[in-house]
């Protein structure tokens, strides 16, 4: 089992941060590599991130938070 | 010139790369996998790879931030342009120039350039090099329609033609300079008519057509190289991503971008080599998988790769950085 990091992306070239706005999947559920995962904000432009992976997703990050780009929010653990 | 059945199959191994490692970079970036910024090519595949079949070896290519597809046409490694982009030291440049710095001159590859219009005058150096030092090299740049409307690209195309210099100017008219298009930045509607101001030829071909721009693209090296002097070469094509990677593109009606879609240069090369019997389908799916298993292989090794020490800052900047010029 390895486990694939789920990081804020970089949805644009000149933003540092992002807002976590939604956690679209519960914690310990399964996801396929596409999935819609998470919702994020910047520059007042909100964005669905798709899964990186297949797996099961264990979040850390928190919703309404602001990180910087690259934080990690969370894993996916691929079986 | 007929282009042989072995140049058309080089020209698919070629566009089916650019692609696979313009979808990988795009998958992990929009994924939080991979932390670059990236100004994506896909739908200018046919241009980029019809310059890597026909460019020499010894030939010069420059290329602008738009450049993944041109880099790998030319034959800079996979492994030097991820490296590049995600600041590791096996990069081309040694991670310290990123996405928009690549440069590789063991490849021909003499600058990738961030500013817009900044290549053509440095292609008209080298070219002007070469021919004061008798060698038979062409040096090909490549850039946008919006470069066309600089001031260094119109003085760079008067010296050219003045000088008769081995140069093939290859503007890949994407129809958006960043977020505007065309029609709002010039009044002529074909880029190759600028061409006339200079005294050199002009000729617009379909860029999505690999076979029609090699065809032009050949005209215009022998010219080059046979002390003809330059040529203007638009190469009429769409990017299928917008400006940068992430770009909404609220800007681009549906339609047209739905039309160039429609028009992407892969699916339409693929149908015409099985169509003409060059290639079976079987062939065409080895080449894919083949494609994306080198830029899996690539993008892995890039990722674990160091990055640049930082003893290293101060090297490959001046010749002597302790006592660097003013």
């Amino acid at each position: 089992m390895t486990a694939f990091p789920v990081r804020i992306p970089r949805v644009s070239v000149a933003v540092a941060e992002a807002t976590l706005v939604a956690l679209l999947v519960d914690e310990g559920s399964q996801v396929a590599e596409g999935d819609p995962l998470f919702v994020i904000e910047t520059e007042k432009v909100e964005s669905e991130i798709g899964a990186g992976a297949s797996g099961r997703v264990h979040w850390s990050g928190t919703t309404g938070a602001t990180y910087d780009i690259g934080t990690e929010i969370g894993v996916i653990h691929r079986e | 010139m007929a282009t042989d059945s072995g140049s058309q199959r080089r020209l698919y191994e070629l566009m089916v790369l650019m692609k696979a490692a313009d979808d990988r970079l795009s998958k992990g970036i929009a994924t939080g996998e991979l932390l670059c910024v990236y100004w994506p090519s896909r739908g200018q595949e046919a241009i980029a790879a019809a310059l890597g079949l026909c460019l020499r070896p010894d030939d010069q290519l420059l290329t602008t931030y738009r450049g993944l597809h041109d880099l790998i046409g030319k034959g800079v490694p996979l492994l030097e342009i991820f490296g590049e982009m995600l600041g590791r030291q096996v990069g081309a440049s040694r991670g310290k120039g990123g996405t928009m710095h690549i440069a590789r001159p063991e490849s021909g590859v003499m600058l990738s350039t961030g500013i817009v219009g900044a290549g053509p005058p440095v292609a008209v150096g080298l070219a002007l090099a070469a021919k004061r030092r008798g060698l038979d090299r062409v040096t090909a740049v490549s850039f946008g329609d919006g470069a066309t409307n600089t001031g260094s690209f119109h003085e760079a195309a008067n010296m050219a033609a003045l000088w008769d210099l081995p140069v093939v100017l290859v503007c890949q008219n994407n129809q958006y300079a960043e977020m505007t298009p065309t029609e709002h930045t010039m009044k002529v509607e074909r880029v190759a008519d600028r061409a006339l101001a200079y005294g050199m030829p002009g000729v617009r071909v379909d860029g999505n057509d690999p076979l029609a721009v090699v065809a032009s693209l050949r005209q215009a090296l022998e010219r080059a190289r046979s002390g003809g002097g330059p040529t203007l070469l638009e190469c009429l094509t769409f990017r299928f991503r917008g400006h940068y990677f992430g770009d909404p593109m609220a800007y681009i009606p549906k339609e047209q971008l739905a039309a160039a879609q429609a028009a992407d240069p892969l699916p339409r090369f693929r149908s015409h080599l099985t169509g003409t019997g060059v290639c079976t389908e079987g062939e065409l799916d080895d080449i894919e998988a083949a494609a994306s298993a080198r830029v899996e292989d690539a993008l892995a090794a890039a990722l674990a790769a160091a990055p640049p020490s930082i003893d290293e800052l101060d090297s490959d900047v001046y010749g002597d950085p302790t006592h660097c010029p003013a």
